[in-house]
C-alpha cells in the first residue's frame, strides 16, 4: 500500500510533547446533537444527502433539454439559478459548505473507480496547475459564459452545463487520483471552498493528543475494518472491529480525498464536508466546531496552504460578484453603449470581455492599492505581494457579503416557484396539474432591498473587524491604527456603492445594447 | 490508494474530447412552444403582435387567430408574459375579441419590469383545439 505524503505538522504548542498541533477554534460539537454523529458515522449517509440532489439533477438536465425553453418555467434555470445558489449561500452563512458535502458529482466515483481499475495507467495532475490559479481561471469563464450566452435565459444551455459537470467529475476521476476534480477544477466546489472561509463550523481534532498517538492516521488515509481481517482488500491499514471506538460497521473507509488532516485543519478551504474523516477515524476523535464566522480569515490560513493564487482569487471575487449583480442594472447598460461608442465596436461578447477585464485590473489595482495604504500608514514598507497576504482576507469577507446578498435577493424573490414549475414540469408532460405562479412572489418586493443590504452590511462589518483585527495583529501599538484607517475606509466606501447597487432597478435583459443600442 | 505514474499523454484522449464536440454542437435545444404539451392543432395559426420594443407600463397585446384561412372570432384567448429570468412571476391577462375578425386585444396587460419578455397566447377554439403563438419583447425602463 502506498500512501499520500502527510502535510506538513506544525509542532505542538509549547514545544511539547502534547497539546494541539495547530490552534483550532474550540467551540460546541455539533456532532453532539443527538443522533447526528450516529447519522454522520453511517456508511451510507453521505449517499443518503446526495441522491435528492442527484435526483434533482435529473430533473433539470431532462427538462432543460426536453422541456419548455423559458427559464421561469423551466426548472434547469429555476432550480440552478434560483435554487441552488441561493440555497448555497444561506448554507454557507449559517452551517458551512453543506452541498459540496452534498455533491452528487461524486456519484460519478464509483463508475469512475469501475474504469480506472481497467485503464493500465493513472496520469498526474500536472505540477504547474497543482494550484488555484486553473480555478481562478474556470471560475471567471463560468461567470463570463454566464453573461455572455445568458445561461440564466437558457434552460438547454444550463442543462449541459450540468452534464458537462458530470462529464468532467468522472473523466477527470477516471484519469487522476481521487480529488483533483475538486481541489483543482471544480469552479462550483471552489466556489464553496472559498467562502466557507467565513463559515460558522470547522471540522477539528476533538483531543490533538490521540492523533498523536494515532499510527495510521486514517482520517486522511482511511482504514479498513472486518471481524476477518482476511476479508480486507489490504487498500488502506486495517483496523480491528474491537479497537474502533464507537463501531460503525465493517468496511474500507475512505479518508480524506483532498489530503486534509484533521488535526492540523486551520481553514475549511478544500473540505468539501463529505465526513470520511468521521466515518474513518477508529477514536471518534473528529469534530464539527462552532467557530465564529471571523476566526479563520483572521488567521491567515492561506499563508499556509495555495498562498498567493488563493489570495488573489479571494480579492477577484469580491469584483467578479460586484459584476454579477452590477450587469442587472441600468447603469450597466448605459456604460455597454459608453464602451460601444468609445471602442467602435457592437460585438457583445468582446465588449462584455472588456468589461470583465476591467473589473479584474481595476478592482485588482484598487484593493492592491488599499493593502498598501494600509501597510504604509503601518509602516510596513511596499511589498505587495506581503501586503495583499496581509489584507486580502477582508475582500474575502466583503465578497461572500456581496454575493450573498445578490444571491439571496433572486432566492427570495422566487423561492416558491419551486412548486409550480415541478407542476409545469409534469403538466407539460401531460399530467391535468395547473400550475399557481403566483407562488412565485411570496414575498413582498418591498423586503428584498432591506434583507440583501442587511447581509451586505453584515459582511462589511465582519470586513471591517478582520481589518482591526489585522492590524492589531501585524503592527505595534499606535502603527496598528494607522494601519487600519485606509482598509476601513475602503470597506465603507465598497459597502457604500454595493448598498447602491442593490437599490437599483433591476433589469432582466439578455442583450448588452439592447435593440436600439 | 493506487498512484501510478502516469505514462499516456493527454492527446491520446483527444479524439474522445472532439466526439464529444461535436455530438454537443450538433444537439439543438426543443422548439418554443405553447405553455403546455397539449398539441396545437396545425390548422390553427396564431400570431402575437406587440411593439418589439416596450416601456414598463400597460401595454396592448394583438392575437390574430386564423382557422386554416378564417378568421376565428369565437376563440378564448389568454395572453401570458415571462421574463426570462427565473423566479419572475408571469403577467397572465385575457384578450376579448376586438373589431377585426379573428383579432383578440389585451384589456389588462402590463408590463412590470424592464428587461427580456416572453409573450404567449394561448387560444381555445369552440370545438376544443388549441393553438398557440409567441412573441419577445425587450422592455425598457420609463
Amino acid at each position: 500500500m502506498s500512501r499520500v505524503p502527510l502535510p506538513q505538522v506544525a509542532p505542538p504548542a509549547g514545544g511539547g510533547r502534547g497539546g494541539a498541533f495547530v490552534r483550532q477554534p474550540r467551540g460546541p460539537d455539533l456532532l453532539r446533537i443527538p443522533g447526528l454523529r450516529r447519522f454522520l458515522r453511517w456508511r451510507y449517509a453521505r449517499l443518503t444527502l446526495q441522491l435528492p440532489l442527484l435526483i434533482l439533477a435529473v430533473f433539470v438536465i431532462v427538462d432543460g433539454l426536453t422541456g419548455r425553453q423559458l427559464a421561469p418555467r423551466n426548472l434547469a434555470t429555476t432550480a440552478t439559478w434560483l435554487h441552488y445558489r441561493g440555497l448555497v449561500v444561506v448554507a454557507l452563512a449559517i452551517l458551512g459548505n453543506a452541498f459540496c458535502g452534498a455533491c452528487p458529482l461524486m456519484l460519478t466515483r464509483g463508475p469512475a473507480n469501475f474504469v480506472k481499475r481497467r485503464l493500465p495507467f493513472e496520469l498526474r495532475w500536472p505540477a504547474r496547475l497543482r494550484n488555484k490559479w486553473l480555478v481562478a481561471v474556470l471560475l471567471v469563464a463560468v461567470f463570463y459564459a454566464y453573461e455572455a450566452f445568458d445561461l440564466w435565459a437558457s434552460p438547454w444551455l444550463s442543462a449541459w452545463l450540468a452534464i458537462a459537470y458530470f462529464v468532467g467529475a468522472f473523466a477527470i476521476d477516471v484519469l487522476f487520483p481521487a480529488g483533483t476534480f475538486c481541489r483543482y477544477v471544480c469552479p462550483l466546489g471552489n466556489f464553496n471552498f472559498l467562502f466557507a472561509s467565513v463559515s460558522p463550523t470547522q471540522i477539528t481534532a476533538t483531543d490533538p493528543d490521540v492523533c498523536r498517538t494515532c499510527a495510521d492516521k486514517p482520517c486522511l488515509h482511511g482504514r479498513e475494518t472486518y471481524a476477518d481481517p482476511a476479508r480486507a482488500p489490504g487498500e488502506r491499514a486495517f483496523v480491528p472491529l474491537d479497537e474502533v471506538v464507537r463501531p460503525n460497521g465493517e468496511g474500507s473507509f475512505p479518508g480524506c480525498e483532498t489530503n486534509l488532516l484533521v488535526p492540523t485543519m486551520t481553514s475549511n478551504m478544500d473540505c468539501t464536508s463529505c465526513m470520511n474523516c468521521v466515518r474513518a477515524c477508529p477514536y471518534d476523535n473528529v469534530a464539527l466546531t462552532v467557530r465564529s464566522p471571523g476566526w479563520e480569515l483572521q488567521q491567515a490560513p492561506w499563508r499556509r496552504r495555495w498562498g498567493l493564487p488563493l489570495i488573489v482569487l479571494g480579492v477577484m471575487m469580491l469584483y467578479w460578484g460586484l459584476l454579477n449583480a452590477v450587469a442587472m442594472i441600468p447603469p450597466f447598460y448605459d456604460l455597454a453603449r459608453g464602451l460601444a461608442t468609445l471602442t467602435g465596436s457592437r460585438n457583445e461578447p468582446f465588449l462584455l470581455a472588456l468589461v470583465f477585464a476591467a473589473f479584474t485590473v481595476g478592482g485588482g489595482a484598487l484593493s492592491l492599492a488599499a493593502a498598501l495604504a494600509s501597510d504604509a500608514a503601518g509602516g510596513a514598507g511596499a511589498h505587495p505581494r506581503r501586503a495583499l497576504m496581509r489584507w486580502g482576507y477582508v475582500f474575502v469577507a466583503m465578497g461572500f457579503g456581496f454575493w450573498a446578498a445578490h444571491y439571496l435577493f433572486h432566492f427570495l424573490t422566487g423561492a416558491a416557484s419551486i412548486v409550480p414549475v415541478f407542476e409545469h414540469f409534469f403538466a407539460w408532460r401531460g399530467a391535468d396539474l395547473d400550475p399557481d405562479w403566483a407562488l412565485a412572489r411570496w414575498m413582498p418586493s418591498r423586503w428584498m432591498f432591506p434583507i440583501s443590504a442587511g447581509v451586505s452590511g453584515a459582511y462589511a462589518l465582519l470586513a471591517a473587524y478582520l481589518t482591526v483585527r489585522i492590524a492589531l495583529r501585524d503592527f505595534p501599538g499606535a502603527r496598528a491604527a494607522a494601519a487600519m484607517w485606509p482598509m476601513l475606509a475602503f470597506v465603507v466606501i465598497l459597502t457604500a456603492l454595493q448598498i447602491l447597487v442593490l437599490a437599483q432597478p433591476m433589469e432582466m435583459r439578455g442583450t448588452l445594447l439592447g435593440p436600439a443600442g | 490508494m493506487r498512484e501510478r505514474p502516469g505514462r499516456t499523454s493527454l492527446t491520446s484522449f483527444l479524439p474522445l474530447a472532439l466526439l464529444l464536440l461535436i455530438v454537443l454542437a450538433g444537439c439543438r435545444p426543443p422548439d418554443a412552444g405553447g405553455a403546455s404539451a397539449r398539441a396545437a392543432d396545425p390548422d390553427v395559426r396564431v400570431r402575437v403582435e406587440a411593439p418589439p420594443e416596450g416601456v414598463v407600463g400597460p401595454e396592448t397585446v394583438r392575437v390574430l387567430v386564423l382557422d386554416g384561412d378564417v378568421p376565428a372570432s369565437d376563440a378564448t384567448v389568454t395572453v401570458t408574459g415571462d421574463m426570462t429570468h427565473a423566479g419572475m412571476v408571469p403577467v397572465v391577462a385575457d384578450a376579448p375579441p376586438a373589431d377585426a375578425p379573428g383579432a383578440y386585444l389585451t384589456d389588462d396587460f402590463a408590463y412590470d419590469m424592464a428587461g427580456d419578455w416572453v409573450l404567449t397566447a394561448e387560444v381555445t377554439l369552440p370545438d376544443g383545439r388549441h393553438g398557440f403563438g409567441e412573441t419577445r419583447v425587450t422592455v425598457a425602463r420609463p
